[in-house]
C-alpha cells in the first residue's frame, strides 16, 4: 500500500485547484451561509454544470451510466479539494452523484436508471434526501409518512423535517410507510418524487449559524407518485435507505475544510502578536494546533480507508460510521480551538471589517453543532461501530 | 503469514505466566526464550543475509512488533534489534556491522541505547554526558537515565557530548561501549510493568575511538533517526497491545451479565467499545503510514510524529476504558489488563509523548 498520492492523482489535484481558482465564480468561495440565496444560487447552478461537463462529480460511476469508472480514492480527492478551497456544501455534498445515483445504480429498475442517471451526470438535476421526520430521526424506522397504492400510483401523505436543500431541489428521495400493519423495518418503501408535484409545500427553517434556505420542512398532501418511481422492492425500502445512508457518511469534506483552516489559522497566529510575542509561540496555542494537525491526519486516513475499501468492492459499514464520527467531532473541536486563537475577534460576523478570515470561523463553529447530529448522530454512529464493527448484540 | 507464525510462536513461548514472572524479575529477560528467538531467526530479521539476517522491511517488522505488543513480550528485543541493531546497520562501519550484527543475530549479544540524561529529554541540548577524545580513546563521564534494558545489556550505544558547541545539535557523538568496561555502574530503576530501565553511571570509562558509531560531533541526525524509528516501533507495539485490550474487553462484556443481560448490550458500554475501536483503528493506520515512511527513508516526516502523538494517548485511552468496562475484577492481578495499562503509560513516554511530538509538528506548520 502506498501512502502518498500517485503522480496522476497529484496532477488531478492540481487540475481541480486550477479550475477552482480560475474558472470558478470567486464570490462562491466561503459562501456557505448565503449559498442557497437567490443572489448566489444561479452561480451555484452554473458551477455545478461546469463541474459536470468535466465529468468530475460522477467520475466514480461506471462508464455505462455516464461515469468515468474512476476509483473512489480519486473521487475522494475531488471532494477534499473542493472543500479545501471553500466550495459550499451545495457543491461538495451533492446528493445526486453521491447518494441517489449510486443507490439507483445498485437497486433501481432499468427505467429509473435511464430516466434519472443521465441528468445527474450532466449536472441538470439537484436532489435532496427526505428521510427524517419530527418523530423519526435517530429512530428512522418510525417513519409515519404514508404511501397508499392507487392503481399505477402511490398517494403520499405526511411531513418530513430538516430536509437539506429541499427548496432548491428538483427531486427528493424519500422513505414512506407502505405497510402500517407489518413489523418495523419491513414496512417502508423508497421512492423518488418530483418536487414540483402537486401537493408538496415547504416551510423554510433558518439555521442558528445564519444560513437560510437550506433546511426545510416538506409537507406531502395527497401527492401522486407513479409506481415506477419505487426504488427496490415495496416494503423493503429500509435496506435500500441504509445503503444510501452509508454512502453519505464520508467525512472527507471535513478533512478538506480542516486542512484549509489549519493553514489559515496558523498563518493568523504567526502574524498576530499579543503581549509582545506571536500567538503561535504561546505554548497553549501551538500545542492545540499541533494536536489538531494530528487529529486531522487520523480523520484523513479514516476517510480514505472508506474509499479504499469501496475500491476493493467491499461495503465499509462501520468504517463509514467511524469516519463520519471522527471528522464531525474533530470539526467541532477544531472550530472551537480556532475561535480560542482568535479570542475577542472570533465571534465577529463576516460583515465586520475586523472579522478575521472573513468571519469564516464563527460560522463554522456554529455550523459544526449540526454535524454530530445529521446523517446519524454520534450516538447512532457509535452504536453501529459497536454492533457492526465489534459484533456486540443489537437490542 | 508473518503475523500468523509470530502469533503462534508467542502464544506458545510467551504465555502470560512468563510475563508475570518477568514483571517482578530483576532482569526481565528469559535466556531460554532469547535463544529460541535466535534459533527461529528473529534476532537478525532486519539485517542483510551476510550478517545472519533476512532483510525484513520495517513495515514487516511492525507486524512482528504488533504481535510482541499483543503478547507483552518481555526482554531486550526492542533495545537490541530495533534500536541498536538498526542503528549499527545504518551508520556502522563494515567492521562494526560484521562484529555486532552477526552476534546479535545469533543471540550472543544484548544491546541497549543510553540516550537520556537526568533531564529525561529527547532534545539535543539535554545531552550532557561528556566523552573526551584523548589519544586513541574516549573518556566518558556522566550519568544516563532510564536506559531501557540497561540491566541485561552487554553493550551500550551511548549518546554523548564530544564538543560543547554553542549549537546544541552539534558536538554529539554516538559511541559503542562495552557494558563491562571499568568505571561503569548499572543501577536498576524499579518502574511499573514489564519494562526494565536502569541508571548507568560512567566514571572515566575508556572507549577505543574505533567504537565511534557514525560521524564524530555530528551524531545528532543519526540520534534523531533512532528516535523516529523507536517512536514508530513503539506505535506498532502499542497497536498490538491496544487491540489485545479491546479483544479482552469485547470477550468480557459479552459474557458478563447484569440486570439480566450481557453488559455488552448496554449502550453506555457499547459506546466505550466504539471509542476503543476508533482509537485502535486510527492508531493502526497512522502507524502503517509511519512504518511505510521509515521504509522510504523519510524518518523526519511529520507523519511519524503524528503517529506517535496519537498512539501515545490512544493506547492509554483504550486500556483506561478497558478497565472501566471490566469493573473491579480487572484491577486485581489475577487478570492481565493491568499489565497493558502499565505498558501503555511506558510506551507513551518512550521516544516522546504527545506534547513532545506536538512541538515537533508545530515546527512544521
Amino acid at each position: 500500500m502506498d501512502f502518498r498520492f500517485s503522480t496522476e492523482q497529484q496532477a488531478f489535484q492540481a487540475e481541480i485547484r486550477d479550475f477552482i481558482l480560475t474558472k470558478f465564480p470567486q464570490e462562491l468561495l466561503w459562501s456557505e451561509r448565503v449559498s442557497f440565496s437567490d443572489a448566489l444560487w444561479p452561480a451555484v447552478l452554473e458551477t455545478r454544470k461546469e463541474l459536470a461537463e468535466m465529468g468530475w462529480p460522477t467520475m466514480h460511476w461506471p462508464v455505462e451510466y455516464g461515469g468515468q469508472g474512476a476509483s473512489h480514492i480519486t473521487q475522494a480527492i475531488l471532494v477534499e479539494e473542493l472543500a479545501y478551497w471553500g466550495m459550499p456544501e451545495a457543491i461538495t455534498v451533492d446528493d445526486g452523484p453521491n447518494l441517489i445515483g449510486p443507490t439507483i445504480i445498485r437497486f433501481g429498475s432499468e427505467y429509473l436508471k435511464k430516466t434519472f442517471l443521465p441528468p445527474i451526470a450532466s449536472g441538470k438535476t439537484y436532489w435532496c434526501q427526505g428521510y427524517t421526520e419530527s418523530g423519526a430521526g435517530s429512530d428512522l424506522a418510525a417513519v409515519r409518512t404514508a404511501a397508499v397504492q392507487d392503481g399505477n400510483h402511490y398517494i403520499i401523505n405526511g411531513q418530513k423535517n430538516f430536509i437539506s436543500g429541499a427548496a432548491r431541489a428538483d427531486w427528493i428521495h424519500i422513505l414512506a410507510n407502505t405497510n402500517p400493519d407489518t413489523a418495523r423495518h419491513r414496512n417502508l418503501s423508497y421512492f423518488v418524487v418530483d418536487m414540483r408535484s402537486q401537493g408538496i409545500t415547504l416551510r423554510s427553517l433558518d439555521e442558528a449559524q445564519g444560513r437560510s434556505g437550506m433546511l426545510n420542512e416538506v409537507f406531502f398532501d395527497n401527492v401522486r407518485v407513479p409506481v415506477t418511481n419505487l426504488v427496490g422492492e415495496r416494503d423493503r425500502g429500509w435496506n435500500v435507505a441504509m445503503n444510501t445512508l452509508i454512502l453519505g457518511r464520508a467525512g472527507i469534506e471535513n478533512v478538506g475544510l480542516a486542512r484549509s483552516l489549519l493553514k489559515d489559522i496558523t498563518t493568523y497566529a504567526k502574524d498576530t502578536a499579543s503581549n509582545g510575542k506571536s500567538l503561535f509561540h504561546v505554548d497553549m496555542i501551538r500545542n492545540k494546533l499541533a494536536e489538531m494537525a494530528v487529529k486531522i491526519e487520523a480523520c484523513r486516513l479514516a476517510a480514505y480507508r472508506v474509499a479504499w475499501l469501496r475500491d476493493k468492492g467491499l461495503n465499509p459499514i462501520y468504517e463509514s460510521s467511524m469516519s463520519k464520527l471522527l471528522s464531525s467531532e474533530m470539526w467541532q473541536q477544531f472550530t472551537d480551538v480556532a475561535l480560542q486563537v482568535l479570542g475577542h475577534y472570533g465571534p465577529l460576523e463576516s460583515d465586520s471589517r475586523y472579522a478575521p478570515l472573513n468571519g469564516r470561523v464563527e460560522e463554522a463553529y456554529m455550523g459544526s453543532i449540526l454535524q454530530t447530529i445529521y446523517e446519524g448522530t454520534s450516538e447512532i454512529q457509535r452504536n453501529i461501530i459497536a454492533q457492526r464493527g465489534l459484533g456486540l448484540p443489537r437490542k | 503469514m508473518l503475523r500468523i507464525s509470530s502469533r503462534a510462536f508467542l502464544d506458545l513461548e510467551c504465555p502470560k505466566s512468563l510475563v508475570r514472572t518477568m514483571e517482578t524479575d530483576d532482569f526481565g529477560h528469559s535466556t531460554e526464550l532469547w535463544q529460541k528467538m535466535a534459533s527461529i531467526g528473529w534476532l537478525g530479521l532486519p539485517f542483510p543475509e551476510q550478517y545472519g539476517g533476512s532483510s525484513l522491511s520495517f513495515q514487516d517488522m511492525a507486524v512482528l512488533l504488533e504481535e510482541m505488543g499483543r503478547s507483552l513480550l518481555p526482554g531486550p528485543f526492542f533495545s537490541t534489534v530495533v534500536m541498536c541493531g538498526q542503528a549499527i546497520l545504518e551508520a556502522g562501519t563494515n567492521n562494526q556491522k560484521a562484529e555486532f550484527l552477526t552476534k546479535i543475530a545469533s543471540g550472543k549479544l544484548i544491546m541497549s541505547l543510553a540516550f537520556t540524561d537526568h533531564d529525561a529529554s529527547y532534545q539535543p541540548d539535554a545531552i550532557s554526558v561528556r566523552a573526551e577524545l584523548s589519544g586513541d580513546n574516549y573518556l566518558i563521564n556522566g550519568t544516563k537515565m532510564f536506559v531501557a534494558d540497561g540491566q541485561t545489556a552487554d553493550y551500550f550505544i551511548v549518546v554523548t557530548r564530544t564538543n560543547a558547541n554553542t549549537n546544541p545539535r552539534h558536538g554529539i557523538s554516538l559511541l559503542l561501549v562495552d557494558a563491562h568496561s571499568h568505571g561503569i555502574t548499572v543501577n536498576p530503576l524499579r518502574i511499573m510493568g514489564i519494562d526494565k530501565q536502569a541508571e548507568v553511571v560512567f566514571q572515566n570509562v575508556r572507549v577505543p575511538s574505533v567504537n565511534l558509531l557514525g560521524a564524530s560531533d555530528d551524531g545528532w541526525p543519526l540520534a534523531e533517526k533512532l528516535l523516529a524509528r523507536g517512536a514508530v516501533g513503539k506505535c506498532a507495539e502499542s497497536v498490538g497491545g491496544a487491540q489485545a485490550a479491546l479483544d479482552m474487553t469485547i470477550n468480557y462484556i459479552q459474557k458478563r451479565h447484569a440486570f439480566g443481560q450481557p453488559i455488552g448490550s448496554f449502550q453506555a458500554i457499547q459506546h466505550h467499545a466504539a471509542n476503543m475501536l476508533t482509537d485502535v483503528d486510527t492508531s493502526r493506520y497512522l502507524m502503517h503510514q509511519a512504518a511505510w515512511l521509515v521504509d522510504q527513508g523519510e524518518l523526519y516526516a511529520p507523519e511519524i510524529s503524528k503517529a506517535k502523538a496519537w498512539t501515545s494517548d490512544a493506547y492509554r485511552r483504550v486500556t483506561t476504558l478497558a478497565h472501566q468496562c471490566h469493573g473491579a475484577i480487572a484491577f486485581t492481578k489475577e487478570m492481565d489488563l493491568h499489565l497493558y495499562h502499565k505498558k501503555a503509560k511506558i510506551n507513551e513516554i518512550l521516544f516522546g509523548d504527545a506534547s513532545f511530538h506536538w512541538d515537533k509538528i508545530a515546527g512544521d506548520l
